[in-house]
């Protein structure tokens, strides 16, 4: 709980429960006194299995994960992709059972918070349960953006996950200049976008012959703000940002 | 696992796979064109809305022509419909006299 690493990562879920309000000290003090010391998960692990009745919350500290569901005939949908900040299965307190599954893409670090800890500090503080409330109705406010994306042709759908992936790494310091680490295979995008990987690696050639994004290892480039936004008819309403309403501006603006 | 590489040729010209697609065997190679071939398809009739063929070739990384797969698609303007005995008549309502259609 004095690990400076946990410290510095808690920063990036203050930073963004502090987008309409901010927290006060004693308020950050609660959750990094109720937050575990950083557990590790290595990439492509299960880590809250679907129908697990999990007696913790788990935060994202570094890394990514993911939402998933196996489908009857063994194929994966990715249904949401979180990155350092996100508390991934806060909504497990009310609901009791995962009906997803929660994995590393990539190696993570979370942080485990205990639903006992959890309810004593919603009953205690009602800005902060309104505050932590916020956050699972954000995850269904991106789930309903991924619903419309859905509706869109191959070229559209991954050019709105890149551009809503820059704006929520940047609102957490994980971009630098126009690129961000998305370390991930054509498997992962192609479980996120439905789509067959075959038609994923297209996509992203195709993105890259336009001039649009490049990415090398790893590393996503935005090369063209303009294009990739309208590409991807990409506007950040749904990411409801305050305090870095900036951030949307920024990139959003022509 | 081998790679395996997808070109293409479609209304919008020549895309040659630099990256390809790691997949354990020639019959999932195989199936996943099928799967990008339909996609693709869908996306680029829909966007058009015009006639076009469309094919892929699949490259094993060793060089070996694994499959050649064709998608045609005829988008026709004409008045004819399926109940017109210009298009063979195959079309009767089900509870109509077949010859009535003439």
């Amino acid at each position: 709980m004095h690990d400076a690493s946990l410290q510095t990562n808690l920063e990036r879920l203050f930073n963004r429960m502090e987008e309409r309000r901010p927290l006060t000290a004693a308020q950050k003090g609660e959750l990094q006194r109720i937050a575990s010391p950083p557990i590790f998960v290595p990439a492509k692990t299960d880590y809250v299995p679907e129908g697990a009745k999990p007696s913790k919350s788990s935060l994202l500290l570094t890394g990514f994960a993911c939402r998933y569901t196996l489908m009857p005939d063994g194929r994966r949908q990715i249904t949401a992709i979180h990155v350092p900040g996100d508390f991934v299965d806060l909504h497990s307190l009310p609901l009791e059972v995962m009906d997803h599954t929660v994995a590393a893409l990539t190696d993570c670090q979370f942080s485990a918070a205990d639903h006992r800890d959890l309810l004593r500090i919603i009953s205690d503080d009602p800005d902060l349960a309104l505050a932590l409330w916020r956050l699972t109705l954000l995850d269904g406010a991106l789930h309903r953006e991924w619903i419309v994306a859905f509706a869109m042709n191959a070229v559209e759908h991954l050019a709105h996950l890149l551009c809503e992936l820059f704006v929520r790494l940047k609102v957490v310091g994980l971009t630098e200049g126009p690129s961000f680490e998305f370390p991930v295979t054509q498997e992962v995008l192609a479980e996120t976008l439905g789509l067959s990987p075959v038609h994923v690696n297209r996509t992203l050639q195709d993105l890259r012959a336009n001039q649009l994004i490049a990415f090398d290892r790893g590393l996503v480039t935005i090369l063209d703000w303009t294009g990739l936004r309208e590409a991807g008819k990409f506007d950040a309403g749904h990411l409801h940002l305050g305090k870095h309403r900036d951030v949307a501006a920024m990139i959003l603006a022509d | 696992m081998p790679r395996y590489f997808f070109d293409v040729q479609d209304g919008t010209g020549v895309f040659i796979d630099q990256l390809g697609t790691e997949l354990p065997d020639d019959t999932t190679a195989r199936a996943e064109a099928s799967a990008a071939l339909a996609s693709m398809a869908k996306d680029q009739i829909s966007r058009t809305a015009k006639s076009q063929n469309i094919a892929m070739w699949v490259r094993h990384e060793n060089g070996e022509a694994i499959a050649v797969l064709t998608f045609s698609f005829a988008l026709l303007s004409t008045s004819a419909s399926p109940r017109d005995p210009v298009l063979g008549g195959t079309y009767r309502e089900a509870s109509g006299d077949p010859s009535s259609a003439n």
